[in-house]
Order: structure tokens, then sequence, then C-alpha cells
């Protein structure tokens, strides 16, 4: 049969999918082990083998060699580990952990289509090989050794081959006529069946072997060839192969070599293990399957002891693999169920009375039944955040040792639960944190933290936990905490604050989230790109999350993330302008409210601003970023919604009401459309209708952009709210000209630090004169 | 040449919801399918290519049977705020957000006064699913390859990179639209500023 | 007519492979991530051909093999058990446990197909 046109290359993308599965699991367990090497789960040591074994075995099948050879030998140490040869040391799990990464970046070299230069695991692998096979250096040449002499096949002779089954060959499922057929295949066979053993056929027993046989096989074929014939049943049968040949004088060594192993082979027929015909069949094997594949890949593989461990687990928790796309099917349709629900629900009032108690008592359990399906449809989507926890052990280790710090992680809920698409956002905010406490909270050396009268070993914890409805991310340091004269100084020396300018220590520590407080400077390659804390949290903001900072000095940081659940469904305000309805995130909803005319100001860069409790709030009006008619464009007879925004500012979305609460399934316009500024995203209300999700920041950014023009048409339209003289003690040049600037590049000049103490942020809406 | 007519709406529905949510398993996975050359590549293979029509004024249009996923009767939709002015806003197809696009007013011909009457055609372009929105649909035509003709340079009003062919079929003439061309808003350019509400 | 075979391996591209390449030589595919699925697989069907990996987390290899031979209905079903080490050990226990045959990875589809092909009618 042509299996030419089996192409492994397409099972490449499952392997190294299923590899990042394995690793991380991998990378639990090994954590687990670093931190209670004493309760050791027999399971966890088997769990690792089988991931190293598994990542094996598909790199072998791929010809990735470099790959192949190191998991051999990590696979080696992890197996005299589970035999219980070799105990758990610190100094094991240190290897482990380090061979674990190195079996990673070989992956992802793997996966790069590359390999990894030899000389940069070449210390680690020895180290391995040493525990593994008590030798240094596996040499693949040794194994070449036992390959089997291969005399000159190509010449026909006569093989003599005895066949003698017992029987555990047939209980084994192996067939003798198979193996007639196969001896058929490799030349002209001459069959002799002995069948003096044979009962009475009352006395017979199926599985008793009572046939035997002698062969007479005329053949070009090699002694190993025949010999492959027979490979399974070597052990359930008597064989005996001898060669009749019509020897010349020249081929008489090679013919005397293959009749002693021949008769080693009658010899010992029996023996299990470590006798010669196993050697000689394991060559055999070995040479077949050298001669089927050409790059072969030398398998150390000393002999040892390696009993059937049933690896029973106690708790096996089942379950499926199910792709996303179908789970986001049902979340669809089951979100279409609740607007039909709601739909009809509306109706029920229409009917006489007496038939509407009846069916309003039914759309109350339809009610409730759709709520439950909501519920537990959206939790098939819910994930526990080890897998995105697991990698960073790998991190820290990185990152100390670039560093030269001596750090220990801890972690804690990764069992908590959140939603698949929160969990594909966590990782780069994440990484980040860690970054910046190994980096910047953790004392420079281990000395210094002796100094300090800590201990030398500097502890990082990151634990999850759910609280109101949310995802808490907390990474905490027992470093120095934040610098904050330094914090201060360095935010005056880029112009984030004024020189004079009194923060609490709250709002310093808050500054090293301001765009432009991180330099480039500071930025190392770990993370893989470079981007200081104001871009996480504005990322982390683009979720619906926050991220704040806790410092106390001497002592420690600690970061503290917090997002929703899910990124499926959001809270939202229901707001209409004009005809059209909107949706506000509520976690970004401040207050509402009706200004006084008192209250609106308008200043000289055309911005209108609202003065609320003393702080001047800049206006969004969305009927006129969105060109919407009939919507009321006076403040005084309208609402405005204050929002934060990217960077803890604060802006006021004018629109004509507030429709009420909602609880909103988010769904992405971009999929059949391209984005549409200063909308997120979609949802459906409940009558069907598609409604569209503001991006308040985006919203700001286009406010900002238009000002200028709409101000010039303003002065021409409308003579309401002419600018009123407001003067405020802070520095109004500055401040001022930055308004000016603003529109070309809204993003980038937002001088205000974040969440500094509102008043500093409010302040600043300057008038010119 | 034969052609079948279109029985009603309804039947149309059913025929072709069952692939609504899975556009990964049509032909349109294809970039080039459907556009003009390869289009016609493929055809003189099968010899014979389907087309759903629909009018737009006195001009009768159509698209490959393969690319059509619904049709349905215009429904209220939800305004993009600056988008051009063919692009007629969103509509909810069960879950799903797909933007409805005017081909009339696309054609530069204005905007369609939409009605109950009018009828929107759901069609895949690659990946994404847009609605088209028409006066009518008429038929489902069945069309010999050689029976397509090229579009020839200024027969029609509309620009000729926005047809595929052109087939004359009882002194009628189709033009087949080259969807990608029209709807795919990757290529058309979106860059329509901010303009001011007169108040 | 092509073979029912049962393919046993934690790891799916290893089912993956194996499955495609029985299936591309016109046998058809069973598939359990262990031991234990294995066995519920077999409660519920007879196969011509066990295949298997050793290792394998809640039943392994060699603990199916066993449970196959102590079965009435599967006594005397083939089975293949996978295996990476290309030293006899494993081999040794495999038959000790009633192995039919092993094949050595690196997964090869020829390879595989010629020993079906030896153990199978």
């Amino acid at each position: 049969m042509s299996t030419n046109d089996f192409d492994l290359d397409q099972f490449k993308a499952t392997y190294f999918e299923e590899c990042a599965e394995l690793l991380i699991d991998a990378e639990t367990r090994l954590a687990d082990l670093q931190h209670n090497p004493e309760s050791v789960d027999a399971e966890d040591l088997n769990a690792i083998f089988r991931v190293v074994h598994s990542v094996k075995g598909g790199a072998g099948a791929f010809s990735f060699d470099q790959l192949v050879g190191f998991a051999h030998i990590y696979e080696a140490l992890l197996d005299r580990m589970r035999q219980g040869e070799i105990q758990i040391t610190e100094e094991i799990v240190t290897l482990l952990l380090t061979a674990n990464d190195i079996l990673t970046n070989l992956i992802q070299a793997a996966q790069n289509g590359t390999t990894l230069p030899e000389e940069s695991f070449t210390e680690v692998k020895n180290k391995l090989n040493l525990l593994a096979f008590d030798q240094p250096v596996s040499t693949p040449a040794e194994e070449g050794e036992h390959e089997t002499i291969t005399p000159d096949e190509t010449r026909e002779k006569k093989y003599i081959i005895s066949f003698n089954p017992k029987p555990e060959l047939l209980q084994h499922a192996n067939e003798p006529l198979l193996l007639v057929r196969e001896m058929k295949e490799l030349g002209e066979l001459e069959t002799k069946v002995n069948t003096d053993r044979l009962p009475p056929i009352q006395k017979i027993i199926s599985d008793e072997a009572y046939f035997s046989w002698v062969f007479e096989l005329i053949s070009d074929c090699s002694l190993s060839d025949v010999e492959e014939v027979f490979e399974f049943v070597t052990e359930d049968c008597d064989l005996d192969i001898k060669i009749e040949e019509e020897a010349t004088e020249a081929e008489a060594e090679a013919k005397q070599e293959e009749k002693t192993k021949s008769q080693q082979i009658s010899a010992e027929p029996a023996e299990p293990a470590e006798d010669s015909s196993e050697k000689s069949l394991e060559a055999t094997k070995q040479q077949a399957v050298e001669a089927m594949q050409a790059p072969t890949i030398p398998t150390p593989a000393p002999v040892k002891p390696n009993p059937a461990g049933n690896t029973q687990a106690s708790q096996r928790v089942s379950s499926i693999r199910v792709e996303l796309d179908r789970v986001d099917r049902l979340v669809n349709m089951v979100g279409e169920l609740v607007i039909t629900q709601a739909m009809l629900r509306q109706q029920v009032d229409n009917l006489p009375s007496e038939l509407a108690a009846f069916m309003a008592k039914g759309f109350e359990d339809l009610g409730m039944h759709t709520r439950e399906i909501q519920e537990s449809v959206m939790a098939v989507r819910m994930q526990p955040v080890k897998s995105v926890f697991a990698r960073i052990p790998r991190l820290v280790r990185e990152l100390a040792t670039k560093l030269g710090k001596k750090v220990e992680l801890e972690t804690s809920g990764e069992h908590t639960e959140v939603d698949k698409t929160v969990i594909e956002q966590l990782s780069d905010p994440l990484t980040h944190m860690i970054r910046n406490s190994l980096d910047h909270g953790i004392e420079e050396t281990p000395e210094d933290r002796i100094k300090a009268g800590k201990p030398e070993l500097a502890t990082v914890t990151l634990s999850a936990e759910h609280r109101s409805g949310r995802i808490h991310i907390i990474v905490t340091d027992d470093g120095r905490g934040i610098n904050r004269e330094r914090v201060k100084a360095k935010a005056i020396e880029k112009g984030i604050i004024g020189p004079d300018e009194n923060l609490s220590d709250e709002a310093i520590d808050d500054l090293i989230f301001s765009p432009g407080f991180s330099t480039a400077e500071e930025v190392t390659d770990v993370s893989g790109r470079g981007v200081g804390m104001d871009v996480v949290r504005r990322n982390i903001s683009n979720l619906g999350g926050r991220i704040s900072v806790q410092s106390t000095s001497g002592k420690g940081t600690k970061f503290i993330m917090s997002l929703p659940l899910t990124l499926a469904v959001l809270d939202g305000m229901v707001v209409a302008v004009g005809k059209e309805k909107f949706i506000i995130s509520l976690t970004a909803i401040i207050e509402s409210l009706r200004p006084a005319k008192t209250e609106l100001h308008k200043l000289s860069n055309g911005a209108e601003v609202v003065s609320l409790r003393g702080e001047y709030i800049r206006l969004v009006k969305l009927h006129r970023l969105f060109n919407i008619p009939g919507a009321q464009n006076d403040p005084s007879q309208a609402l405005v919604v204050v929002v934060e925004i990217e960077g803890g500012k604060q802006v006021g979305i004018l629109v004509d009401e507030l429709l009420g609460q909602q609880q909103v399934v988010i769904k992405s316009l971009e999929e059949n459309y391209d984005p549409v500024e200063g909308i997120s995203a979609a949802t459906i209300l409940g009558n069907g209708m598609v409604a569209l999700i503001l991006d308040v920041d985006g919203l700001d950014a286009m406010a900002r952009q238009t000002s200028h023009k709409q101000n010039q048409d303003d002065e021409k339209g409308e003579t309401r709210n002419q600018p009123n003289l407001i003067t405020t003690s802070l520095d109004t040049k500055k401040l001022g000209s930055e308004e000016k600037l603003t529109p070309a590049q809204p993003e980038n000049t937002s001088t205000i630090p974040a969440d500094t103490a509102s008043e500093a942020i409010t302040q600043k809406y300057e008038v010119m004169e | 040449m034969e052609s079948n007519s279109l029985a009603t709406q309804e039947n149309m529905d059913l025929t072709l919801q069952g692939e609504t949510n899975s556009p990964a398993h049509n032909q349109d996975h294809n970039p080039d399918h459907n556009t003009g050359k390869t289009g016609m590549a493929m055809a003189k293979d099968t010899g014979q290519q389907q087309f759903i029509t629909f009018t737009v004024g006195d001009q009768e249009y159509g698209v490959d049977i393969m690319s059509v996923r619904e049709i349905k009767g215009w429904v209220e939709t939800t305004l993009l705020p600056n988008t051009p002015e063919y692009m007629r806003g969103v509509l909810n197809l069960r879950g799903v957000i797909v933007p409805i696009f005017d081909l009339r007013c696309r054609f530069g011909l204005g905007k369609t006064e939409a009605t109950n009457l009018h009828v929107i055609v759901i069609i895949a372009v690659k990946n994404r699913m847009v609605g088209i929105l028409v006066d009518t649909v008429s038929d489902i035509l069945t069309v010999s390859n050689s029976d397509i003709r090229d579009v020839p340079k200024m027969e029609t009003l509309i620009e000729e990179e926005y047809l595929s062919g052109l087939v004359t079929i009882e002194e009628r003439m189709v033009a087949l639209l080259n969807q990608e061309r029209l709807f795919d808003t990757q290529i058309i350019e979106n860059g329509i500023g901010l303009s001011q509400v007169d108040e | 007519m092509g073979l029912k075979v049962l393919t046993v391996d934690d790891s799916k591209t290893m089912r993956d492979m194996v499955s495609f390449t029985l299936k591309g030589a016109g046998h058809s595919v069973l598939e359990a991530s262990d031991g234990c699925e294995a066995l519920r697989v077999l409660g519920g069907d007879r196969v011509d051909l066990v295949i298997t990996d050793v290792n394998m987390p809640n039943m392994d290899g060699l603990t199916l093999c066993k449970e196959i031979r102590s079965n009435p209905t599967h006594r005397l079903t083939p089975i293949l058990v996978l295996t990476t080490e290309s030293d006899g050990n494993k081999k040794n226990e495999g038959r000790s446990v009633g192995a039919t045959g092993w094949i050595v990875k690196p997964f090869n589809p020829e390879k595989l197909l010629q020993v079906v092909n030896k153990v199978c009618p």
C-alpha cells in the first residue's frame, strides 16, 4: 500500500496546541512540587512524566530531533523519579523547572521551524543525563554499536524455520496463519504442519496450541527480515531459524555468524529480556525503523525496571472539549430566547384580564428558566485563571535570573473562574504587573534586603478572588515600596505635574500609571513589548476594569486589578438621544445630572463645560458627534451623564434621557462591519433592535477633534452660553496652550496624571481671556 | 438556459437558513470566488451557475446563489453614526449584527425609501455577512457560463468594476454583481468626515 | 473490508495521526483518551484491533491490556502497544499482560499499517 500521501505536517497545529496545554499542566504541577516537596503526589510525577512523554511522542513523528533528544533525557529522569529511584530535593526541583523551561523553548523553536543552539542547554542536559542514566552525556553513537551487522542480503538463501507456538501465543491474540501469510510475502514458502499433539476432538480446548510447523523459505531477504515476522511471538513459541545455502568461501564468515545467531535464538527461546536474541531482535527492529525514515532519532534507552504502574487517579473529572464557536452560537441563541420571551411578555398585558393572569404566571416561570439557561450557558465559558497563572512561575524565574534577584512566587486562587473572554485578556496586564514588581518593587540585590532586615529571598504573591461580581487579581511584593520622592521628582521632570503641586501619597503612587511616566530606557524586553504602566491601565480600562496600586515604604507594593467576570455581558445604562438609543457601561458612569444654566460655561477654545461642585467637566454632545436630528441641544433641558474616561478624567455626555439600567450581551460590530468611531460594540435590546454601546474614550477624542470647528459654528449660530470668565488658581498659560494642541493627537495630550486628585484635573480646564 | 420562478420568499428563507450561521462551510472562503476572472474560470469547469436576481428600479441584478444566506423583508435598522449614506445601519439576524447596504444608493442613484415591501438579501462576502436592500427579488436563474458576457465599458450607468458579468434572458438584461467590490468595506474607502448638524 | 480499530492515547495529536492513517487505509476508527474511556467504548462495541499508548492518566495501557484480556468478549482481540521505549522492557511487560504486539514511536504511518497488517487477518 502506498502511504506517500500521509502528510503528518497537517497535525502540527494540533500538536503545538496540545503542547501548550501540556506545558501549562506541567508548570502547575512543578510549582506544587516546588512549594510542597514533602507532600508530593505520585500522580503529579506521573502526570509530568506523561507530559514530557507526549511531547516527545509527537516530536518524534515530526522529526523535531533536538526536541526529542532533550525530552528523552528529561523523561528518563522523571521516570526514575516516579519509580522512587531518585529522591526529590530542592536541587532536583530547580533542575526540573529549568528543564521544563528548556523544553518550552525547544517547542517554541520547533514551532518557529528553528532549533536552539545546543550549547545553550548542554549544561542542563548533562545534569539530567547524570541523574537519569548515571552518566554525563548520552552518546548516540554508542547506540549504533548494536546495530545488526548487515551481511550481503541479496543472495537467495533457504531458511529452515521450526515454529512451535505455546498457548500464550494464541491468548495474546497472535495468529500463526498471519505469520505464514507474512512469510509468503518474503519468498517461496513450503509449509509442513505437525499435528502430532492434536488430541481427539472432544478434548480440544480452544486456546491450546496443538500445531507446530516447519517452514522452508527460499528468499533473498535477511535473517532479520525473517526474525521480524516473529517479532511479536518470540517469547510465546519455540523458534529455530537455520540457513541452508550454497556458501562460497568468501561468504563463509558471514554465514557462520548468522548461524551462530540463529542458534542463540533457538537455544534460549523463552528467556525474557537481556538475552542476545532480544538484542538482535532489538537491532533488527531498529534497523527496520531506520530504513523506513531517513532522519533517525537516536533513542538511548538503557534498560531499567518499569513496573506496570496503574495510575488510577482517585478523582476523575470528566469533561469534553467543545469548540468555542458552538458555545458562542448557544450564547447567541439564548440571547435571542431572552429577547423573544421579553417581547411576548409585553403582549400579555394586552390580553383579557383572566387570560393575562394565567399567561403572566407562565411567563414568570419561562423567564426564570430562561435566565437559568443563560447563566448556565455563560458558566460553560467560565475557566479557572490557572491557565494564565501557570505561565507566571517561569516568567518570575527568568526575570529573577536576568535581574540577579532571588524571588519566590506564591500563588493562590488559581481556581477562580472568569469568562473565557477575560482569560484571553489577562495575560498581558498580569505580565506587566509581575514585571513591575520584580523590576522596581524588589530591592536591587539580596544584600540590600538583608540590610533592610528582610529575608534574602523576596516573595511575590499572585492571587485571584471573586469580589462583588468582579474578579480581583492582586500582585504583592515585599520589596522596598514606591519611592515617592523619586516618583514625584520624575513626574515633575517629565512635566506630568507642576513643581509645586501638593499631592497625597496615594496620588503620588498613582503617578506611575501616568502616560509618559515610564520611559523607554526602563522598558526591558522581558514582556516582549515595551509598554509602560499607562498602557496597562488603559488596556485594563478598555476591558471595563481598573488597576490601582497601594504601597508602604520599605514594606512592599500591591497592585490590584479588578475586572468584570465576563466581557460577554455588560451592565449598561440605556440612554436616548433623539430617536436613537445607546448604551453606556455602568462601570464608567459616575453620576448623571441636569445642570442649571448658571453651571454651564464655554471655554475660549470652543469646549463647553459644566461646573460640578467646583470642578469643570467637559461636555460631549453626542447628537452633534453622531449627527442625530431632533435631540436636545441645551444641556439645561437635557441630561449630562458624567463618565470617567482614560486616565481617570471625567467628561459629561449630553443625552436626552435615561431609559434605565439593563444587562446587555455584547455583540461585535466588527464581525461583519468595520470599527465605528465612538462605538465600542453593539447589543440587542428587548425589542430585537440593535443598540450601540458607546466608547466614551473615543467620544472624548472625537469631541476634542471637532471642538474648534464647533466653536466657530457656535459663534455664528448661538448666543446662549457665552463664555463666562472663570479664573482659577492654576497655571493657566501652560494648560491652556495644551488644550490648543490637543486636536491632532488626543491620546498624547493628556498630561494630566491618571487619577490624580480630581481637583487638579478639572482645574486645568482654563478659560483664555 | 432556463428560468425557474421563485415561489415565495418564505421558501427561500427555509432553504437557505441552515447555512446562515456557518459561513465557514461555504465556498466563499476562497477569497477569489465571485471575483470576475476566477468566477468565470470556475464556471467553465461546471458549465452552469445559479444566480438569485432582484430588481432595483428598472434594472435587474444577480448574485451567485451560493453566497445568498437569507432573504427577508425590510425591517427598521439601527443607524451607525458617520457612515456613508448607502450604509443603512445594522440589524439583528438571530443574534448576529449585520450591516445593510442600499444597492440603489451604492450605485449613486439616490437613497431607497424603504417600506415593508422592500427586501433585504443577506449574502456572504468573504467571511462577513452583509445585507443588500433591493426593491424585489425576482428569480433564480440557471445560466450557462457561455451566456455570461463580460461587462462592456460604458454600457450601464454603473461602473463596470462593480459587475462581474452580464446575462440576457428573455430580452431582460441581468447584471451580475461583483459583491466584493461593492460591499467589502475593507476595500471601499471609508473616509467620511464628521459633518455638522444644523440646529 | 476495513477493520474497526480503537485507538487509545491521551495525546490528541497521536490519536489524530493514528486515526488519519488508519482511515486513509480504509479502516474505521474509534478513539479513547485513556484506559477507562477505552473500556467504556469496548463495553458497547466489538472492535477488531486495539492500539494503545502505555503512559496515560486514569488507566495506563498495560492495565488496559490486562482488563481486555480478562474480558470474555475481547479476550482474543489483538492489542498493539505504542511505546517510545525501544528497549525490550516495555515490550516484555506488554507481552506479560497480553499485548499482541507493539509499535515503536516515533510514529510513522507506513510502519503502523504494516504492523496492523501483521496482527489482523
